[in-house]
C-alpha cells in the first residue's frame, strides 16, 4: 500500500497543474450555469433540497450542469492518462522503475488508482460546488445544509454515462502504455477504446434491445469494456518487460493485435447490426403498424419496425402512444424507443408479398382534411408518404387500391386532394348536419371555418374562412348560422364545458365569446341533438369522478341548461353515443338499450334487439373499456362493441369501424385502433344505427393484442394481431385467415 | 564456462533488436567476489547484457542466472540483491536527491538510508537540487550512491564514466574502487576504456560480434610482455580506448 500511494502521490505532483486548472473550471462553469438558473437538476433539487419550491430560479432537467459534468470527465479522460503513462516513457524513467523491486506493479496501480481518484473527484467536486453555489444563490431558505448535491441519482443515463467514463479509463490507459512516443497518445487510444466499445456505440445509436439481447443491459457492457480494458493495459504494461525487445516494438504487437481485435469487433458487431437493422415485415421479432388499407383490401400500407421481442407495457396504459418517428423526443410518462427506426412497406395482401418503399419515408394518415378530425386511418382511397428527415420533407400520394405513386411535391404544399380523397371527402361531408340557410355543409376544420358555396355556374366549391381562435382538433364542435356571421361552439370530449364564440362570417372576426359554464363542468357533451340543442351526459366510468349524474341540455339560443329527469336506473344508465335527434346508446343493467330522450320522463328504454347472440345470455356491461365503445361480458365471451359508421367512396368493401369513445355528431373521428389485452375470449359487435340493431361480427377472437382494421362488407372483420399478423376474421363462426405473413 | 562459484552465468544467449541480431550464443562466467569489465566497442551489446541480467530484457534463447536466480522469473528477488548503474541518470527531472532515496525507501526490500547518506557525503552529492539541475557527473554519482545504499551481492555497472569530465571521472573512479575495497563483490563493469579495465577488473571480457571472444585475467587477455598485443587489443575496441596502464 505504501508503495500504491508514493506513486498516487507522485502523480498528483505531476499532474497538479491540471488539477488546479479543472478545478478552477468547474467552478467557473458552475457558477455560470447556476446564475443562469440552469444549473441544479430539478430531481436532485427535489430530493436534496427541502426548499426546493422555494427556489427563484427555474431548475431544469438535464441542464448546463450534465453537460459540464461529462465535459469535465471527458477533460480527464483526454488529458490525465497521456500524462500518467506517456510521460515516464518519453523522459526515460520507465528504466528506473523496471529495475527496482516491486515498483513496476505497483506503478500500474497506482496510476490508475489516481486516474479513477481524478473521476471521482471531478464527480464530487461538481457536487460541493453545485451544492455551494445553490447555497450562496439561496436556492434554500436557510443557508443550506446542502454541501454536497449528488448529482446523479435521479438520471439513470447520466450515470451510465459516468460510468462508462470509468469504464473507458483503462482503455485510455492503454493507449497510453501502447503509445507512448506519439504526441497525441490519448486520441489514438480514444480511437482505439472507440472500437472496443463497439457495444455502447450501438447503444447509443438507437438499437439498445440489440444490445440487451446481446449482453444483457449496460451493466454488464460497462463491466466487460472495464474488464477488457485493465486486462489489456495490464497486459500492454507488463510485457515489455516479460517479452524484451523494445517498448516500441511489443506497443507496436499491440496496436497490431489490437487493430485485429477491433476490426474483429467491428466486423462481427456491424455486421450482425446491419442484419439486424435490415428486416423484413414477414419476421417474427418485427412489428407493423398499419397505417392504411386500400378500400380494395388489397395493399396494406405499413411501417414496420424491429422491435422489443418483450410486450411493450406501455400498451396496456398508453394504447394511443405508438412509436413517435419523426421527431423522437423522450416526453411522455415512460416513454421509451423500443427498437428500430421503422421502415415502410407495401403489403400485397393477397399474395403475401411485402415491398420496401426504400427512402427515408414513412406512411401517414391523410392530413387533417376539412371536416375538422382526421380521416378514418385504415381504409383510405389514397396514402400519403411522408420524408421522415427534416431535411427531406416531402410527400408522395399513392393509390391505396394499386399502391401506384399518383403525385409527388413538398410535404407543405397544399396542392388539391386526388381524386378519390375527394370523393371520400365529398362521402364525409354528406354526414355533416350542419347547414347554412341553403342547406350546404359548413363545417370547422383545421385551417378555419369552411363551408360549401354553390354558385352559378361553377357549382360547389369549398371556401374557408380563417378564424381568429385556435379550436380544438378534437372534441364537439358545432357552427350555426346566426345574423350577421356565425356561432361557434366547442368542448373537449374531457369534460370541459363548451365556450360559444360568435364569428363574422366574412372575416372570421371573433365578436364575443361566451365565457364558461360552470354548471356543465365535469360532464361529458354527448352529442348534438338538433343545431341548437347539446345533450351533456354524465361521465361514463373513468370519467369525471366528481361530475353531477344528470342528464342535461344545453340551449344554444339562449345559452340555458335544462336538466333532464333522470331516467329509470339512475346512474347506471350509461351513455355510449347519440345515435340520432332523439335516441342515445346506452347501457342498461348489463344490457345494451337505447334511450328516448323525449321521453324520459316515461323512461322509455329500449332493449338493442342483437343479430348473432341472445341478450339474456348478457351478464354484466361496462362502458369505454380501452377503445371500444362498450364491452359487454356474456356467459361465455367478452364482446367488444363498435359503431359503425360506413363511409368509403365508390361503394368500396372495406369500411371503417369506429369511431370508438364517446361518439358525437360525424364530425369528431378517432384515428387510433383498439387494442384488447385481457386474457378472456373476445368477440367483436357492431351497432348500426341505422337499423338500430347490434350484430355479432365476430364471436371470438384471440385474446392476443388486436387492432381492429376494418370492417368488410361481406361480413369480415380485419384485424392487426400482436402487431405482427394481419388477418381477417368471418364471414362464418371461427373462419379465420391469415393475410399477411402468410406462412403464419 | 558455469562453475560452481559463478555469480554471473550466460549460456548460450541470444538476442535481438528486431530482425538484428545483437548477441548470438553469448557465454560468460564472472566469478563471485571478482570484478569483471566488459570491454568491446559500441554497439556490441554490452549494456544488453546487462540488462538481460537485470531482467529488463528476455533472450531469445539461452540461459541466464545471478547469484542462482533467473533474471525474468525471480526478477524481484534479483532486483534487490543486485546494484545497477545506468549510462545516464533517469531519475524523474523535478526530483531531488532525498526524494529519489525516499522512492528506493518505500519500494526497496534491503534500503539501508544511513548508507545512502554515508556515500552521497563521500561522493559530494547535493541534495538541494533537482536532477534537472544536477550536472551529469553529479547525477552519476546518485544514482551510484544509490546502487551502493542497500550493499548489494553482485554491481551492474553500464558505462557509468561515459561522457563524464576528467575531475568527475576520476571521482567516480576513485568512490567506486574504494566501494569495491569495502567488501568483496561481484562487478561487472561495462566499458570500452583499457585503462579502466586495468584499474577495476580482475578479469576482463571482450564482446565481439555477439559472443565473448576472450575472458579470463586481463594479464592473460592483453599478453603480459607480449609486443603488440595492448594496441591490437586497442584496435579491436575502437580509438577511444585507452592506455593500458
Amino acid at each position: 500500500m505504501r508503495r500504491i500511494l508514493w506513486w498516487f502521490a507522485k502523480e498528483a505532483r505531476e499532474q497538479r497543474a491540471f488539477l488546479v486548472i479543472l478545478a478552477c473550471a468547474i467552478l467557473f462553469g458552475s457558477w455560470v450555469v447556476v446564475h443562469l438558473g440552469r444549473g441544479v437538476p430539478e430531481e436532485a433539487a427535489a430530493a436534496h433540497l427541502p426548499e426546493a419550491p422555494a427556489m427563484p430560479h427555474r431548475m431544469e432537467r438535464n441542464g448546463g450542469w450534465l453537460v459540464m459534468l461529462l465535459s469535465s470527465l471527458a477533460l480527464v479522460l483526454l488529458v490525465v492518462p497521456g500524462g500518467l503513462f506517456a510521460s515516464d516513457a518519453r523522459r526515460g524513467c520507465n528504466a528506473l522503475t523496471a529495475r527496482t523491486p516491486g515498483a513496476w506493479g505497483a506503478a500500474f496501480v497506482g496510476k490508475l488508482a489516481f486516474l479513477w481518484a481524478v473521476l471521482l473527484g471531478t464527480l464530487l467536486v461538481h457536487g460541493v460546488v453545485l451544492g455551494r453555489l445553490a447555497a450562496l444563490y439561496h436556492l434554500t431558505k436557510g443557508r443550506a445544509s446542502v454541501d454536497v448535491l449528488w448529482l446523479g441519482p435521479s438520471i439513470p443515463d447520466a450515470w451510465n454515462l459516468i460510468w462508462g467514463a470509468f469504464a473507458l479509463a483503462p482503455l485510455l490507459v492503454l493507449s497510453s502504455v501502447a503509445l507512448p512516443w506519439l504526441g497525441v497518445p490519448t486520441v489514438a487510444g480514444a480511437a482505439i477504446a472507440a472500437s472496443l466499445a463497439l457495444p455502447t456505440l450501438l447503444w447509443l445509436d438507437g438499437t439498445p434491445f440489440f444490445v440487451e439481447a446481446w449482453l444483457g443491459g449496460p451493466g454488464p457492457l460497462l463491466l466487460i469494456a472495464a474488464l477488457a480494458g485493465l486486462g489489456i493495459s495490464a497486459w500492454a504494461w507488463f510485457r515489455p518487460v516479460r517479452l524484451g525487445g523494445s517498448a516500441r516494438r511489443v506497443a507496436v504487437g499491440s496496436l497490431i493485435a489490437l487493430g485485429v481485435v477491433a476490426l474483429g469487433t467491428h466486423a462481427v458487431g456491424w455486421a450482425a447490426r446491419e442484419r439486424y437493422l435490415d428486416f423484413t415485415p414477414g419476421e417474427p421479432d418485427v412489428e407493423l403498424d398499419v397505417v392504411g388499407i386500400g378500400p380494395n383490401g388489397r395493399f396494406a400500407f405499413v411501417n414496420a419496425y424491429r422491435g422489443d421481442p418483450r410486450p411493450d407495457p406501455l400498451r396496456g396504459y398508453f394504447a394511443f402512444m405508438d412509436r413517435y418517428e419523426l421527431n423522437p423526443m423522450p416526453w411522455g410518462p415512460g416513454y421509451r424507443q423500443r427498437g428500430t427506426r421503422s421502415k415502410p412497406f407495401v403489403l400485397d395482401l393477397s399474395s403475401g408479398v411485402a415491398r420496401g418503399t426504400g427512402g427515408d419515408l414513412l406512411y401517414d394518415f391523410p392530413p387533417q382534411r376539412e371536416l375538422g378530425g382526421q380521416l378514418p386511418r385504415f381504409v383510405v382511397p389514397e396514402m400519403r408518404g411522408l420524408g421522415a428527415r427534416p431535411h427531406d420533407r416531402i410527400q408522395y400520394w399513392y393509390d391505396a387500391d394499386t399502391a401506384e405513386v399518383l403525385s409527388r411535391d413538398a410535404a407543405s404544399a397544399t396542392s388539391a386532394p386526388a381524386p378519390a380523397l375527394a370523393r371520400l371527402d365529398a362521402a364525409l361531408r354528406a354526414h355533416t348536419r350542419q347547414r347554412t340557410p341553403q342547406g350546404r355543409p359548413v363545417w370547422i376544420g383545421e385551417a378555419g371555418l369552411t363551408r360549401v358555396r354553390w354558385q352559378e355556374g361553377e357549382g360547389e366549391a369549398i371556401e374557408a374562412v380563417p378564424l381568429e381562435l385556435a379550436l380544438p382538433w378534437s372534441g364537439v364542435n358545432l357552427v350555426r348560422d346566426i345574423p350577421g356571421g356565425w356561432e361557434l361552439t366547442w368542448g373537449g370530449h374531457s369534460g370541459w364545458p363548451p365556450p360559444f364564440a360568435s364569428v363574422d362570417a366574412e372575416t372570421g372576426v371573433v365578436r364575443q365569446v361566451t365565457p364558461d359554464l360552470a354548471a356543465l363542468r365535469g360532464l361529458l357533451p354527448c352529442g348534438w341533438l338538433s343545431p341548437r340543442e347539446l345533450l351533456i351526459c354524465p361521465p361514463t366510468a373513468g370519467g369525471y369522478p366528481h361530475a353531477p349524474s344528470s342528464w342535461r341540455i344545453l340551449d344554444l339560443d339562449t345559452k340555458q341548461v335544462r336538466s333532464l329527469p333522470e331516467p329509470v336506473g339512475g346512474s347506471a344508465v350509461q351513455p355510449l353515443a347519440v345515435v340520432d335527434a332523439q335516441r342515445v346508446l346506452v347501457l342498461s343493467h348489463t344490457q345494451l338499450r337505447t334511450l328516448a330522450i323525449y321521453e324520459l320522463a316515461t323512461a322509455a328504454i329500449h332493449p338493442v334487439p342483437w343479430d348473432g347472440i341472445d341478450p339474456g345470455h348478457i351478464q354484466a356491461a361496462w362502458p369505454s373499456s380501452r377503445n371500444a365503445l362498450a364491452s359487454v361480458l356474456g356467459s361465455q365471451v367478452v364482446v367488444d362493441l363498435f359503431v359503425a359508421a360506413v363511409v368509403a367512396a365508390g361503394g368500396a368493401p372495406a369500411t371503417f369501424v369506429g369511431p370508438p369513445g364517446i361518439r358525437v355528431e360525424h364530425e369528431f373521428w378517432n384515428s387510433m385502433g383498439t387494442r384488447t389485452h385481457r386474457e378472456s375470449r373476445h368477440a367483436v359487435a357492431v351497432y348500426d344505427g341505422t337499423s338500430g340493431r347490434a350484430r355479432l361480427a365476430q364471436q371470438e377472437l384471440p385474446s392476443s393484442s388486436t387492432t381492429v382494421l376494418g370492417l368488410a362488407r361481406d361480413g369480415t372483420l380485419w384485424l392487426l394481431e400482436d402487431a405482427r399478423r394481419i388477418v381477417r376474421y368471418g364471414p362464418a363462426p371461427l373462419q379465420r385467415e391469415v393475410l399477411f405473413p402468410r406462412d403464419r | 564456462m558455469t562453475t560452481g562459484r559463478s555469480a554471473i552465468e550466460a549460456v548460450d544467449v541470444r538476442f535481438r533488436y528486431g530482425q538484428a541480431p545483437l548477441l548470438e550464443g553469448l557465454s560468460l562466467s564472472v566469478p563471485t567476489g571478482e570484478t569483471t569489465a566488459l570491454l568491446g566497442r559500441n554497439g556490441v551489446g554490452k549494456s544488453t547484457l546487462l540488462k538481460l541480467l537485470m531482467g529488463l530484457l528476455k533472450p531469445r534463447h539461452g540461459t541466464l542466472r545471478v547469484l542462482g536466480l533467473d533474471p525474468l522469473r525471480d526478477a524481484r528477488d534479483l532486483q534487490a540483491l543486485v546494484g545497477y548503474v545506468p549510462d545516464r541518470p533517469d531519475a524523474w527531472p523535478w526530483m531531488r536527491v532525498p526524494e529519489l532515496f525516499r522512492f528506493f525507501a518505500v519500494h526497496h526490500p534491503r534500503w539501508n538510508a544511513e548508507r545512502a547518506r554515508a556515500w552521497t557525503e563521500r561522493l559530494g552529492v547535493p541534495l538541494d537540487r533537482s536532477f534537472r539541475q544536477l550536472s551529469r557527473g553529479e547525477g552519476m554519482k546518485t544514482m551510484l550512491a544509490a546502487a551502493l545504499a542497500p550493499d548489494p551481492e553482485v554491481l551492474l555497472l553500464d558505462e557509468p564514466f561515459g561522457g563524464l569530465d576528467p575531475v568527475a571521472r576520476e571521482e567516480m573512479l576513485r568512490a567506486l574502487v574504494g566501494a569495491l575495497g569495502e567488501r568483496r563483490r561481484t562487478v561487472l563493469v561495462s566499458t570500452h576504456e583499457l585503462d579502466l579495465a586495468a584499474r577495476l577488473g580482475d578479469r576482463v571480457a571482450i564482446l565481439e560480434a555477439g559472443v565473448i571472444r576472450t575472458e579470463g585475467p586481463l594479464s592473460e587477455v592483453i599478453g603480459a610482455g607480449e609486443s603488440g598485443a595492448a594496441e591490437a587489443l586497442r584496435v579491436r575496441l575502437g580509438s577511444e580506448a585507452g592506455e593500458v596502464t
